[in-house]
Order: C-alpha cells, then structure tokens, then sequence
C-alpha cells in the first residue's frame, strides 16, 4: 500500500524511502556542479527548511489528516535527501580536510544555489520514476530493486560506519 | 535433528550461489578501480578529485559517465622547466 507497484511487484522499500534513495543518487551527481560554484559558504538554516515538507507529511499521515498518497511521500523524499546530501558531504569533506567550508546559519546565495539544483534534482527523479512505472517492465522492477538494496545497504550500513571513522578521527586530531 | 546440508550441493544452490559471489567480486573491483582511474584522472585534470571519487564509488557507471562527459578537454601536463637565463654579456 506504501510501496509503488512495476509490473505488479511491489519495490523492496516503501514510496518516501524510494523518493530518499533516488533523489540521494542524483543529489551525488549533483554535489560536483554545485561546488564548482565556488560557493565556500553553506547554510544550516537553509537546508532545514528543504527537509520541512517531509516532516509535515510525516507528522500530518502519523495523525491521518494528510493526503494518503505515494507521490506525496515519494517528492518529500527526494526534496529532503537532496539536500540533506547537500548539506552533509561537504562537512564530512572538510572533516578530512579536503574541503575549506564554513558553515553559516543562513547564507542566500547557498540557498539559492541548492534551491536551483533541488528543484532539478527533483524533475529528473520525478522523471525517472515516472518512466519506469509507466515502462511497467519486469526488467525495470529488477534494475530499481537491485539499485534500491544498493543503497539501503550502503547508506544503513556502510556509510554510518565511515562517518564514525571520520569523527573519531577528527576528535583525536583536535584532541 | 542433525541439518542436511547435502541437498543443496545436490542442487546447485551453492554452485549459482558461488558465482553470483564470483560476479559480484569482480564487478566491485572494476568499480573500485574505475573510481581509482577517475580520482587520478581529475586530479591531472584539476578538477575536484575527491569529489569526483566519492561521486563514481557511490553512483557507479552513471557517476562514471557524467564525470566522462563534464571533464575538462586538456590535462594538466607538467611543465617542463624554463631554460636557463643566457650568462650577461661580459
């Protein structure tokens, strides 16, 4: 019920986490294009306020007054890994001191910045999903299965693991 | 109850099993040694090596064909020394 349906199999994960994982995919290819900007400056603010929809929806279908729709969950999801990726990837880049960023509580030209490439983000995973429940190909089930356990599986596991690393790292440098 | 683990090697399970593993291993060495040739590449490049890492490890070819497409043209060829000035004229 929560799930999209492709060829009449049910995705391994559930509609917001499907908008999560592929919007976290082309958030990374997104992440080169916005720090060729050579915008040095994020926003913490800024980035909070993109991950405000997908609090509502959540809060609002905990309480049974929102829409109970997929699509809803889905763009959600895409709207808040976005940029949560935005926001995380370079932080973690400067902790091992590739990256010089400074974070600030609001910064308007990283808002504008991430307000621009969210919203292409979001079109291109609109896009994607919408072709491949429209291809409604068992072979397309398969591809977005294999690449939705990917990224549990990388992002549950692997990376959490990593960016303990990372911080421990970092405190017994600074310590 | 002792577990029969002997039907399954009868049926082949460990066998598909074994090369799925065998696939997967060689698929994630290209992969890592794609991300490695993507990392060197930019860095002769000048572009944002460890960005462009990062981007090929977590998004595999589709990362690696962006990065082939956005690339700049000219590599960063080491320059030669300048020659030595000419000894002033005496």
């Amino acid at each position: 019920m929560r799930s999209f349906y492709i060829a009449g199999f049910k995705l391994p994960v559930c509609s917001r986490c499907t908008g999560v994982y592929v919007g976290a995919f082309f958030a990374y290819l997104a992440l080169p294009f916005i720090f060729k900007c050579s915008e040095k400056t994020i926003g913490v603010l800024d980035t909070i306020l993109f991950t405000v929809p997908i609090a509502i929806d959540g809060v609002l279908q905990l309480y049974g007054l929102g829409w109970r729709n997929n699509w809803t969950r889905f763009l959600t999801g895409v709207l808040a890994s976005s940029n949560i990726i935005f926001f995380i990837i370079p932080i973690f880049l400067n902790l091992i001191g590739v990256f010089d960023i400074e974070v600030k509580l609001h910064n308007s030209n990283w808002f504008k910045l991430i307000a621009y490439y969210s919203v292409l983000v979001f079109l291109v995973s609109l896009f994607i999903l919408i072709l491949f429940i429209s291809l409604n190909n068992f072979i397309g089930f398969i591809i977005l299965s294999i690449f939705l356990t990917y990224y549990v599986i990388l992002h549950n596991i692997v990376l959490p693991v990593v960016a303990v690393i990372i911080v421990i790292k970092y405190a017994l440098k600074q310590a | 109850m002792a577990l029969d683990l002997m039907p399954l090697f009868r049926n082949g399970e460990w066998l598909a099993l074994g090369i799925c593993f065998v696939v997967y291993a060689i698929i994630f060495i290209v992969w890592i040694v794609l991300a490695i040739w993507v990392y060197k590449d930019a860095k002769k490049r000048g572009e944002n090596a460890v960005l462009w890492l990062l981007v090929v490890l977590l998004t595999g070819i589709i990362g690696l064909i962006v990065y082939l497409i956005v690339r700049k043209g000219e590599r960063k060829e080491e320059q030669p020394p300048p020659p030595p000035p000419p000894p002033p004229p005496s």
